[in-house]
């Protein structure tokens, strides 16, 4: 494996790491934490990918942004918070709409 | 100098950092603050692994998702199971032990917050992920994770309740 996959691997595994041990903490958390732990974990995979040179463009990553500016309202104001899911939900759905699948 | 108060309003939970380490002095500092905070039967049963290694800290970050931002430092408060319940009994080892650790955290965050340091408390990690990543001898226990490092934004304020909102009930006065 070259070096630079090595560390691209490792990076991975980095996220896997999360995301498992988000699972398994989440069986004994409030609920809500659950939405935030997926935010962070999509703002992690955009960022991975772009960092990565896997998929680096406009769209993800302004939406990135969103979620870092937006993520913390689920401490502050559960309502903006929701709103934010939904406005990440259809940012998402008009994205895929362009698609050919 | 900053009365007890100011620095109690100072002190936040800051999950995002400049990336610049936190001197070693200033981590003994912190780490004597935890030293003065009450522990039940004087037992002390908890020590604290420092983490300032880069590496580590991401892979302790990996399996710690209450864990945001990327401090500086890591102290992980880990208690001794075994000196928990031979001192104070089975409560020793099912309540008093964290009870010590979240007495030992916010003296460890106050002194942080006197000291220019922005901390977070985390409970979201997992406990033998990171006492496997820390190499913690068996007998102990990772019960409670502070971030440490110099934050590089205001975090988000909640707003406090008042006096009124906090007091069940007030007897006699």
């Amino acid at each position: 494996m070259k070096e630079k996959d090595g560390r691209a691997r490792g990076e991975w595994i980095e996220l896997f790491c999360f995301i498992s041990s988000s699972a398994r903490s989440l069986v004994g958390e409030p609920e809500i934490y659950g939405p935030f732990r997926l935010v962070d974990t999509l703002e992690r995979i955009i960022d991975l990918l772009g960092r990565q040179g896997v998929l680096d463009d406009e769209f993800l990553n302004s939406e990135k942004e969103k979620i870092v500016e937006k993520k913390f309202d689920v401490m502050v104001n559960r309502e903006s918070f929701i709103d934010f899911l939904d406005e990440l939900v259809m940012d998402f759905t008009r994205e895929l709409k362009k698609e050919e699948l | 100098m900053a009365g007890v108060m100011d620095i109690i309003k100072k002190r936040r939970s800051v999950r995002s950092y400049t990336g610049e380490p936190v001197a070693k002095e200033k981590i003994e500092r912190i780490i004597e603050a935890a030293n003065h905070a009450p522990s039940a039967g004087n037992a002390y049963t908890w020590k604290i692994a420092v983490v300032q290694d880069g590496g580590l800290i991401r892979k302790i970050q990996s399996v710690s998702p209450g864990m945001l931002g990327r401090p500086a430092a890591i102290l992980a408060l880990c208690n001794d199971r075994k000196k928990a319940i031979e001192t104070m009994g089975s409560k020793g080892g099912e309540l008093f032990r964290f009870m010590d650790v979240a007495h030992a955290a916010q003296n460890i965050c106050l002194m942080g917050a006197e000291l220019g340091i922005g901390s977070c408390c985390i409970m979201s990690f997992n406990q033998d992920a990171v006492g496997a990543l820390l190499e913690i001898p068996p007998q102990y226990r990772v019960d409670y994770l502070v971030a440490l490092g110099y934050q590089d934004r205001d975090p988000v304020a909640p707003k406090k309740r008042s006096v009124e909102e906090a007091v069940l009930s007030w007897t006699g006065g």
